[in-house]
């Protein structure tokens, strides 16, 4: 028995030095294969808040060691990420990426208006997508005429506003605040007011006794739309006739390809 | 060549036979096989005794793998929790609204019917507020309305045509003419 104890101190002390030393190791590890985190603040630009916190997310590889906060202040959006300093590089990148200057969006909008008339006009100049649309819809709707009034090309960020002139002068404001979905290259758009209401200034709100009426909001709707889409927006019993209606063809136009 | 080595073993190995109790006469037979009992005992015992210190530095290391076990881990920073793995992307508004039984439209208003879904949705709520637009001038002729009254927010239908193209239609209020 008395043999027995130098093996069993060395044992111990063999063991209780690898245990003194795994702490140290493993923090030393755990230092080497944990980077430090820290917290940055990012101002959001153009992006809603809710895409970019999206965005800061889809950078983070250890979702367990970021944490995004979104806020709104006076300034605008703002981001405060909590990660390590791979994670911020990439958030950096893709906000300057991401929440650039929002792309111009072009629609084009023709006013016409339909009526039951038999045998009436169908305009043959228009765009192919609004041709296309209106011939959808001639064949749906019990509407056989379709006269142009008016059109126009509108280049948007966010809003835009534009007046067009019916028949015999009638006058109307159209208001379109689109937003892009899926970032600055996104094909989706959601068009979260598109309006149309008499203007107050319109002959049309004068009657042929000289009474005038007020204006009427003609058009409140939103919607989605993809480029290249064009959408049909009509409203009847203008003027108080049960067979006219107005009826807007918008097309988000699709960018020319090169 | 016989050195004190020699002379010390040869002292010892007379001294060990003078001593010998057994010397000069036989053991009985019982005796032997008593003492080869008791030699063949003590050899099965020898291995016996031999795991004690194996025993032994199990015993220890198994301490030292526990207190390895349960030492006190390093302070950790404390984090929030994590976000859901996954977020999904805002998916775009509805391309063609939910069928929903509703009165039918006037005659006038009332569009062919169609395979795909029908139906008649309140106008969307207000938005926020857009840039102030210059109020209109009121036209002479114009007479004094009640500027309480909230203005009516037309009806709509949202459908789809065979061919693919989507149709919203606002639904008037009757005209007072």
């Amino acid at each position: 028995m008395p043999k027995l104890r130098p093996h069993v101190l060395a044992a111990f002390l063999l063991l209780a030095g690898t245990a003194a030393a795994e702490p140290a190791l493993a923090a030393q590890g755990q230092a080497a294969s944990t980077p430090e985190r820290y917290t940055t603040r990012y101002r959001i630009f153009h992006l809603d808040l809710h895409s970019a916190e999206l965005l800061a997310w889809q950078q983070c590889a250890d979702k367990t060691r970021c944490a995004v906060t979104g806020s709104t202040a006076d300034e605008g959006g703002f981001l405060d990420v909590l990660a390590d300093a791979a994670t911020h590089a990439a958030i950096v990148a893709a906000l300057a990426r991401e929440d650039a200057a929002p792309k111009t969006q072009v629609f084009q909008l023709f006013l016409l208006e339909a009526t039951s008339a038999e045998g009436g006009a169908f305009p043959t100049h228009l765009a192919a997508g609004a041709r296309k649309a209106l011939e959808d819809l001639r064949s749906f709707l019990p509407y056989k005429s379709y006269r142009l009034l008016d059109s126009a090309w509108l280049p948007a960020t966010d809003l835009v506003r534009t007046r067009l002139v019916g028949d015999g002068g009638a006058s109307y404001e159209t208001t379109l605040r689109f937003r892009r979905v899926g970032g600055p290259e996104g094909k989706q758009l959601f068009v979260h007011v598109f309006n149309m209401r008499e203007e107050g200034t319109s002959p049309a709100l004068v009657d042929a006794q000289g009474k005038g009426r007020p204006p009427r909001q003609l058009i409140v709707t939103s919607f989605g739309l993809d480029v290249g889409e064009t959408i049909v927006v009509g409203t009847s019993r203008v003027d108080g006739a049960s067979d006219k209606a107005l009826v807007v063809l918008l097309t988000a136009v699709a960018e020319a390809t090169p | 060549m016989k050195n004190e080595f020699d002379d010390h073993d040869a002292r010892l190995r007379a001294a060990l036979r003078d001593g010998d109790p057994a010397a000069g006469e036989s053991l009985v037979p019982e005796e032997v096989r008593a003492l080869r009992r008791a030699m063949l005992n003590a050899a099965e015992d020898a291995p016996r005794r031999a795991w004690l210190p194996a025993a032994a530095l199990t015993a220890v290391a198994a301490g030292i793998a526990a207190a390895i076990v349960l030492y006190p881990a390093p302070p950790r920073v404390a984090t929030r929790p994590a976000a859901p793995p996954a977020i999904v992307a805002p998916a775009p508004p509805p391309r063609v609204s939910a069928e929903l039984a509703v009165p039918e439209p006037p005659a006038a208003d009332r569009p062919a019917r169609t395979a795909r879904g029908e139906a008649r949705v309140p106008a969307p709520q207000p938005e926020p507020p857009l840039p102030p637009a210059p109020e209109p001038p009121i036209l002479p002729t114009q007479p004094v309305l009640a500027d309480a009254v909230p203005e009516p927010r037309p009806l709509q239908i949202q459908f789809a045509t065979p061919g693919g193209t989507r149709i919203i239609w606002m639904l008037a209020e009757e005209s007072e003419s």
